[in-house]
């Protein structure tokens, strides 16, 4: 491999713009560098953090490998997603540096920045390269790329029309509003046939290669090899990819909404809404609950179809109602949603466990299902103890539309009926939100969970919600602290 | 209890940290089998030589198929409709009334010199028209790239996935009529889909050597020019597999090859 100004150029952009100026060759000779690697130490790496995934033979067999998904890669074929180089071209050194120093978000490759030094890195990456003969006849080259022009509306809007227009169609795959919904998503597969979705755009921060602009733009012009997602190097031009790049990166923010402390139901007079285009909906804030697989109970599932839910609260002094929005790829029948909050508050602010309940503490839940539009107060004290509840009190209204779900659901405080949580207000309630996509074989009880978060009805008084704040971040850090320990005391007896 | 219970929600707060790098606990759980298929060992690069054969031998014969014709495969369409129509049909063995076998490959494996790669021609053209490839086989010398032309209007994307040859996975909107691929290197079968329209797939034959054909419509072939010599022959079907013959030609002569599926 030798260094071509193009080569330098291109590594110089993607260095800064990926902070990796540690990974730059500092000679101008990189090969002799490379060769120096210490290979043993390669191997060393390998068998102690890698192959409990990859496989000994780099077959991505390892005994951690079942229940993955994405399954740990099979490097005997070459493929790798996060490159430089053309489609279908080996990725560089310096592209396998990097992936494994930041990990692939979204999936169960870890980010080994802080594992790793420099030099295990580059040695565990040269060892992964013995597992392809590909890489002794071919001599990968950094495809030439053209720095960002910088994001302006103009090339925002012009990235739209790409995005949805006969030039690019990134709808197909990734659909109208690039929430991974498109007409092609339903029945794609990987090159090793394993079924595989279209990237959530409004989701940067899961990106396999990163959610900045620069990564945005290589990744559409080198595409992910392996998987079905193109590249577009050869039929768009630099500036037309930088435009589709900067309108997938205006979609969303780069990192996930700041968890609040709390969800704080705002109180308001009259009647709450029921529809979730109510314009009263507009003023109250939302807040982002990251969901993620349940590994403790049978079914296990690492990871979940649905991500996450954004939820809206607000009350009237007699009845709460909830906003939910969350993605899903595929509108399915078995499509559920639950909210759960325990069936009594203890005291001593003991909770249920979250995943629904526990033999002692029995939790309520909301419940909302695809088939038959299905509205149900359930309680459960357990995984597989769900019951419908005798008298049911909710309302609610459901609507899907471009791969998301709005449902509002509403629910009296007291509704008089002893199997229900009778919500006050005033005071913290602890609340978790649980997603099902039914296509994907998940069920009920395995689908994509959130630990308890807490929900606060707001009083009359304003002042109040302010003396709250710091006593309910004070109590979030405290509670944390105490599984922490608790934990580390049951591990270490 | 509480324990577990505990434990329980740290290991869930784990899964769900966001931005991914997490390592879930180790299961015991049979993992699944690989793809039966692995990469070949790359064949030793001889290296074909072309040049001219004087006083070579013809092979000829006729690819048949006697079993039962399964299909034709109706594809419900659910995307394009106004390109693709509302339903494909894919015929997977298409013969004639005798039972001649279309679209076999019929190809030398072990041949070393001859006739010029060139003799197979200079343009290799994949049609993607009304959301089908043609033709469905396409043989490529290496050294040769494949033109792809896309008739229909429409994205398509061009995803290669062999084993030998470095991969591609290209998009192809509906305003670029025609894309070019990077030459092929090696001789592999290497299969075509295009992710947007899952029912569509080909097979683009790579080869080493220009004794490479097509049966046509009856099911009949020719091999010209063939140096005198014992060579092993693979008869390739896309849905029926291989099987390979042993073939002697005399200069001059013609050897007849028949071979039934
Ligand atoms: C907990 C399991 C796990 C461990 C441990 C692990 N990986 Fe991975 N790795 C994965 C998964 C899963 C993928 C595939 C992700 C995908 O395809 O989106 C992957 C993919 C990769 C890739 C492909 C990157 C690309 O651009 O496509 C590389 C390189 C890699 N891992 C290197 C390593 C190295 C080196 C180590 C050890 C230092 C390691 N992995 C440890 C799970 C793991
Ligand atoms: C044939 C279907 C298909 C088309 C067309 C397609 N994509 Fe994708 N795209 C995918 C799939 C599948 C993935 C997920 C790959 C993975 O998880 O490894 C993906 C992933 C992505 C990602 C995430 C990359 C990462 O680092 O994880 C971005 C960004 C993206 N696509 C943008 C686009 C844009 C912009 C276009 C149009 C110019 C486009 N895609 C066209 C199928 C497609």
């Amino acid at each position: 491999m030798r260094l071509s100004g193009t080569l330098l150029g291109a590594g110089l952009i993607l260095a800064a713009a990926a902070g990796l100026l540690a990974f730059r060759p500092s000679t101008d000779d990189p090969e002799a560098e490379i060769v120096a690697q210490d290979l043993e130490l390669g191997r060393t790496v390998y068998a102690v953090r890698c192959e409990i995934c990859h496989g000994v033979d780099g077959d991505g067999n390892g005994p951690a490998a079942a229940s993955q998904d994405p399954r740990p890669r099979d490097f005997r074929r070459g493929w790798f997603k996060i490159r430089t180089t053309a489609s279908g071209q080996l990725p560089t050194d310096a592209d396998l540096a990097r992936v494994i120093t930041f990990g692939m978000p979204g999936t169960t490759m870890p980010a080994w920045e802080n594992v790793l030094t420099e030099e295990e890195i580059l040695s565990v990456a040269e060892h992964l390269k013995t597992f392809s003969r590909r890489f002794e006849r071919e001599s990968p080259e950094p495809i030439p790329i053209m720095a960002g022009p910088g994001s302006s509306p103009e090339a925002i809007a012009r990235g739209a029309q790409l995005f949805v227009g006969e030039q690019a169609e990134c709808i197909k795959c990734h659909g109208e509003m690039g929430r991974g919904d498109g007409p092609s998503a339903s029945d794609l597969t990987d090159d090793f046939g394993q079924p595989i979705v279209p990237a959530d755009l409004s989701m940067p921060w899961l990106f396999r290669g990163g959610p900045s602009a620069d990564d945005i733009y290589l990744r559409i012009k080198t595409g992910l090899t392996g998987s079905p997602m193109p590249s577009y190097a050869l039929v768009l031009g630099d500036e037309e990819l930088w435009d589709v790049a900067y309108y997938v990166d205006s979609l969303a923010p780069d990192a996930p909404p700041k968890q609040e402390a709390f969800l704080l139901a705002a109180k308001v007079d009259g009647s709450l809404p029921i529809s979730g285009d109510d314009a009263a909906w507009a003023a109250v804030p939302e807040s982002f609950f990251p969901l993620g697989g349940q590994v403790m109970r049978e079914v296990r599932n690492f990871t979940p179809a649905v991500k996450g839910v954004w939820v809206q609260a607000l009350h009237n002094g007699s009845e709460l109602a909830l906003r939910l929005r969350w993605h899903d790829r595929f509108q399915d029948p078995n499509d559920s949603f639950d909210v759960e909050m325990p069936a009594v508050l203890a005291e001593n602010d003991e909770r249920p466990y979250f995943v629904f309940g526990d033999s002692r503490k029995a939790v309520n839940l909301w419940h909302w299902e695809a088939a038959d539009v299905l509205l149900e107060e359930q309680n459960a004290h357990g995984v597989g103890t769900r019951a419908t509840q005798s008298q049911q009190d909710l309302v609610g209204q459901v609507e899907f539309a471009n791969g998301e779900y709005t449902l509002v659901v509403r629910r009296a405080l007291n509704t008089g009926d002893e199997e229900d949580l009778v919500i006050p207000s005033g005071q913290f309630v602890p609340i978790a939100f649980a997603a099902v996509e039914g296509r994907s074989e998940e069920t009920t009880d395995s689908g994509a969970i959130g630990s308890w978060q807490l929900l606060f009805l707001d009083e009359p008084t304003p002042a109040l919600s302010y003396i709250w704040v710091p006593i309910a971040i004070a109590l979030t850090a405290g509670l944390e602290w105490l599984v922490v320990r608790r934990v580390r005391r049951s591990t270490s007896a | 209890m509480n324990r577990r219970v505990l434990l329980g929600a740290a290991v869930l707060l784990i899964a769900t940290a966001c931005g991914g790098g997490e390592t879930p606990a180790p299961t015991s759980a049979p993992a699944p089998q690989p793809p039966a298929d692995q990469p070949t060992e790359p064949p030793a690069q001889e290296g074909y030589q072309g040049g001219t054969v004087s006083d070579g031998g013809t092979i000829s014969g006729t690819i048949s198929h006697s079993g039962e014709v399964v299909g034709p495969i109706e594809v419900v369409v659910d995307k394009d409709n106004e390109v693709c129509g509302d339903t494909i049909e894919t015929l997977q063995i298409v013969k004639n009334g005798a039972g001649g076998l279309q679209d076999a490959v019929v190809r030398i494996t072990d041949i070393t010199s001859g006739k010029p790669l060139t003799e197979l021609g200079t343009e290799f053209i994949l049609d993607q028209k009304d959301c089908i490839y043609a033709p469905s086989v396409l043989i490529v010398p290496v050294g040769s790239a494949m033109t792809v032309l896309n008739s229909d209007g429409i994205l398509h994307n061009v995803h290669t996935t062999p084993f030998d040859n470095a991969p591609f996975n290209v998009a192809q909107p509906g305003t670029v009529p025609e894309i070019t691929s990077d030459p092929f290197t090696l001789p592999e079968l290497i299969p075509v889909v295009c992710d947007v329209h899952s029912w569509m797939n080909a097979t683009v034959v790579a080869v080493d050597n220009p004794y490479a054909v097509l049966t046509g419509l009856d099911g009949s072939f020719t091999l010209t020019d063939v140096p005198a010599g014992t060579y092993t022959v693979e008869i390739w079907h896309a849905e029926l597999g291989a099987q390979t013959m042993e073939v002697t030609v005399e200069a001059g002569g013609t050897a007849t090859l028949n071979a039934e599926y």
